[in-house]
């Protein structure tokens, strides 16, 4: 098939490979579109005092955030065929108002599973105060140009 | 829900962990989420992540590749969030972390694992099936006393076929020297 856009195949990653990184900025906007966006109105995300009360310095991001930013940080690099199958992170710090949240992230493995190309990749997202989300992402990539995914009708399997 | 429990103003249930470890196994019948996978929301979350994957964007290309232009797979666990209010008044849908009663208020998120077993698609509806998997005992942390709650959350299309599976952990907890 002709790709419209940019796409990386299986065939042409390598085990240790960085991901380009990505710096995301955070402010008091972006964590509210991120309560309106996700339908999360937990209070810590859009009421200081209740942050305050509940030990944070300060509204935070929340856990769907992170999903949605990692899953772009592999897209990006991946390109829109690109789908992820797992993701597994672990939130050991916030990220609020004023921070930037920056990915890195680079492929652990290359493997085959039945058909599919996938790579395990390992990710961090960190602020100016040190990590925040560590994360690990197992990604399916097109083999080739012809490697089409199933339609949706055919199988569950992406 | 657990009704014989006093609920605080985020909807968390209290009691003692001993009420609490009896939830363990527990698991709810498959409800229906409030809305479809649908355009608006899943552009909306796209332009959260400043995320220009042509999937989420670009219908025709999508369709072409995909059978349908598709949700993000990072807003999986926001399409299991209820509207705030209904006819009737505000939802009341289960969450099995907020309604197992605990001595914990407040609550922050700890930890996932998503597993996404094929893309979603604009239009799917979906249901949430939940179990509760383990219940820590009381831990210490930075943030306060409380417990660590695994839960298991089943996502399945019109078919009752499964798209993801959730294992997600949260912090139940009683915060360090204030009130939540």
């Amino acid at each position: 098939m002709n790709e419209r856009y940019p796409q990386k195949y299986w065939t042409e990653v390598r085990q240790g490979e960085l991901l380009p990184p990505l710096h995301f900025p955070i402010d008091y906007a972006r964590i509210i579109l991120n309560a309106a966006a996700t339908w999360d109105y937990f209070p810590g995300h859009h009421n200081p005092a209740y942050a305050r009360a509940q030990g944070q310095p300060d509204i935070y991001a929340s856990t769907i955030f992170f999903h949605g930013l990692i899953d772009r940080f592999v897209t990006d690099w991946g390109g829109p065929r690109t789908l992820v199958r797992r993701r597994r992170m672990r939130m050991v710090a916030s990220a609020h108002p004023g921070d930037t949240l920056s990915a890195q992230g680079r492929i652990l493995r290359c493997y085959r599973e039945a058909e599919l190309g996938l790579v395990d990749l390992e990710i961090t997202l960190s602020t100016e105060r040190g990590l925040c989300v560590p994360a690990s992402v197992c990604a399916r990539l097109p083999l080739d140009h012809d490697d089409f995914l199933p339609s949706p009708t055919k199988t569950t399997t992406p | 829900m657990s009704p014989a429990h006093p609920q605080t103003d985020i909807g968390t249930a209290l009691g003692s962990y001993d009420e609490a470890r009896q939830w363990i196994g527990r698991r709810n019948e498959p409800r229906p989420m409030d809305t479809a996978v649908d355009e608006s929301r899943c552009k909306y979350f796209a332009a959260l992540c400043e995320d220009g994957n042509p999937a989420y964007w670009d219908a025709e290309w999508a369709g072409e590749v995909f059978g349908a232009p598709l949700a993000p797979s990072g807003m999986l666990m926001s399409l299991m969030m209820p509207l705030p209010w209904k006819p009737g008044g505000r939802s009341a849908v289960p969450t099995m972390a907020l309604d197992v009663p605990l001595p914990g208020r407040t609550l922050i998120n700890v930890e996932t694992d998503c597993e996404l077993f094929r893309p979603l698609r604009w239009g799917e509806r979906l249901s949430l099936c939940e179990e509760m998997v383990d219940i820590s005992p009381e831990k210490h942390t930075r943030l306060g006393r409380g417990h660590f709650v695994t839960t298991r959350l089943l996502l399945l299309d019109a078919a009752r076929q499964p798209v993801a599976a959730i294992t997600n952990v949260l912090y139940r907890y009683e915060a360090a020297g204030s009130e939540a």
